[in-house]
């Protein structure tokens, strides 16, 4: 509670004198890239946990329309040892709900993801980006209040757990309820001047998740900055630890981010 | 010789159309003739070789073809959009590609802070001011208020407030019964180019079913109808 109420103080005040910015970096927003365009990223995960693992995805993102865009995404770590590819996932997210308003919007998006993965279930946690098969649903909601940006996530993730990834002694939970609450600002430029002028953002979100059969939960804090170069080309570098509950033999519970975005507008035909 | 029929009337017409009616008329016949009469034909005088005449038939042909372009007058010159739901650069510089991508647009100047995006047109191709407002909610915002600059030429306003210039049909809600002429700012109020707050607004106050659907039937066919506000 103690840090629900210091996250709500923070997001009021950065809130207040920045301008908002909603490119997160641990979640997606509502809004949709601009349509038939392609974006491609390249993310590492760096994990804190004894040895420390790595976790490289590279990601490929298609924009239909002004309303339906897919994120496909590989999955290469060194988790189990050698460094392998240990699976895939598609993403979707239909945004149905658009209003615009000077500098302000409210935007509502339906997601839906499918997820595989070769690796052992050594935790409660599902992370179906990397470390387990299933699906996921949800909705996501974004607002921008004039200078003010919180965008805020709940999705139903179900996990596909086969005998042969099952380990004696490990707990399976097969589905789980995740929730998120971001907020973002933009710190420069002050005044726009030109496209060429390095844009650099700071985020803060908090990313939970609660297994409903036995209500264990975490809540994770996630700060992180961004720069955009050329209005075009966006690096985040972002750190995410746990700050109430637990989900035994969590990977992500001590988590690095570095992201490189490349963005190409309007190619598609 | 000339072989304009009314030559003796070219006083009264200005010279030069006058000098390209005959020179398309000659050129015409001299490239119906086969080629081994071309060398001798009658109606070229003196020692024209037909080399000089088809080179200069050829420019002809290309300068009546750049005239006719020129004499479609670009009546929408300029227009302001001012695009809502966005803050970022990123953002704006994805609205500014996908406006790109129309052919009739020249340029597209940002104004980064205000949101707002100055259009230049193209000469010679008509505006679908309905496509820029797909383009801009295709980068996925919407336009909260477009005015273009408009340049009349002695065009009719009737008494409903309807003008038609080149096969558009525009409505207008505070003019009518007036000639318009030259340089004219309209901003459209249509749906989709205004806020929906202030769509819904007007549409209380007009009480229009082709407001409504932008669409009215004129001379029995149903046509796009912009409505302007100047």
């Amino acid at each position: 509670m103690k840090y629900i109420l210091i996250t709500a103080v923070l997001l009021l005040t950065t809130g207040l004198y920045a301008q908002a910015q909603e490119l997160y970096v641990f979640t997606e927003p509502a809004s949709n890239m601009a349509a038939k365009s392609i974006g491609v990223r390249l993310t590492n995960e760096g994990i804190f946990d004894g040895k420390g693992m790595n976790r490289t995805i590279p990601e490929l993102m298609l924009s239909f329309n002004k309303n339906l865009m897919t994120h496909v995404q590989g999955f290469f770590s060194d988790m189990d040892g050698k460094y392998r590819l240990e699976g895939g996932s598609i993403y979707a997210k239909y945004r149905f709900l658009s209003v615009d308003g000077t500098q302000r919007h409210l935007r509502a998006a339906a997601f839906g993801r499918l997820s595989s993965s070769k690796r052992p279930v050594y935790t409660e946690d599902i992370n179906l980006e990397g470390d387990n098969s299933g699906v996921q649903g949800g909705i996501v909601v974004t607002e921008l209040l004039h200078k003010l940006a919180l965008s805020g996530t709940v999705a139903y993730n179900k996990a596909f757990v086969s005998d042969s990834r099952k380990r004696i002694g490990v707990p399976q939970a097969d589905q789980l309820i995740s929730y998120s609450l971001s907020s973002g600002y933009l710190v420069l430029p002050v005044v726009y001047k030109n496209y060429n002028q390095p844009n650099f953002n700071v985020y803060f979100e908090m990313l939970g998740k609660t297994n409903p059969e036995n209500g264990k939960t975490y809540v994770d804090f996630a700060p992180a900055i961004q720069t955009i170069i050329n209005s075009r080309t966006r690096i985040d570098l972002g750190y995410r630890f746990q700050v109430a509950g637990d989900i035994p033999g969590r990977y992500n519970r001590n988590m690095y981010l570095l992201r490189a975005e490349f963005n190409f507008f309007n190619v598609l035909k | 010789m000339p072989f304009f029929p009314g030559a003796k009337a070219a006083g009264k017409i200005p010279y030069f159309i006058y000098f390209l009616i005959n020179s398309i008329i000659t050129c015409i016949r001299f490239h119906r003739l086969h080629s081994n009469q071309r060398a001798d034909a009658s109606f070229i005088t003196g020692k024209t070789n037909h080399i000089f005449m088809k080179t200069f038939s050829y420019f002809i042909i290309f300068a009546a073809l750049f005239i006719s372009k020129v004499s479609f007058a670009q009546q929408i010159t300029k227009a302001e959009v001012q695009v809502n739901g966005l803050t970022c650069s990123m953002c704006s510089r994805a609205t500014e590609t996908s406006l790109k991508s129309l052919g009739f647009i020249d340029s597209v100047t940002p104004d980064l802070n205000r949101n707002v995006f100055v259009l230049a047109f193209k000469a010679d191709q008509p505006v679908d001011m309905d496509q820029i407002r797909d383009k801009v909610q295709d980068a996925g915002f919407s336009i909260g208020d477009l005015s273009a600059t408009m340049n009349f030429k002695n065009t009719a306003v009737d008494a409903e407030g309807i003008a038609q210039v080149d096969g558009n049909v525009y409505q207008f809600t505070n003019t009518k019964s007036k000639t318009l002429d030259g340089p004219v700012t309209a901003q459209v109020i249509d749906k989709d180019f205004i806020t929906s707050s202030a769509f819904k607004k007007r549409a209380a106050e007009l009480k229009s079913p082709a407001y409504l659907t932008g669409k009215g039937l004129i001379a029995g066919k149903e046509t796009r109808i912009f409505h302007l506000s100047i």
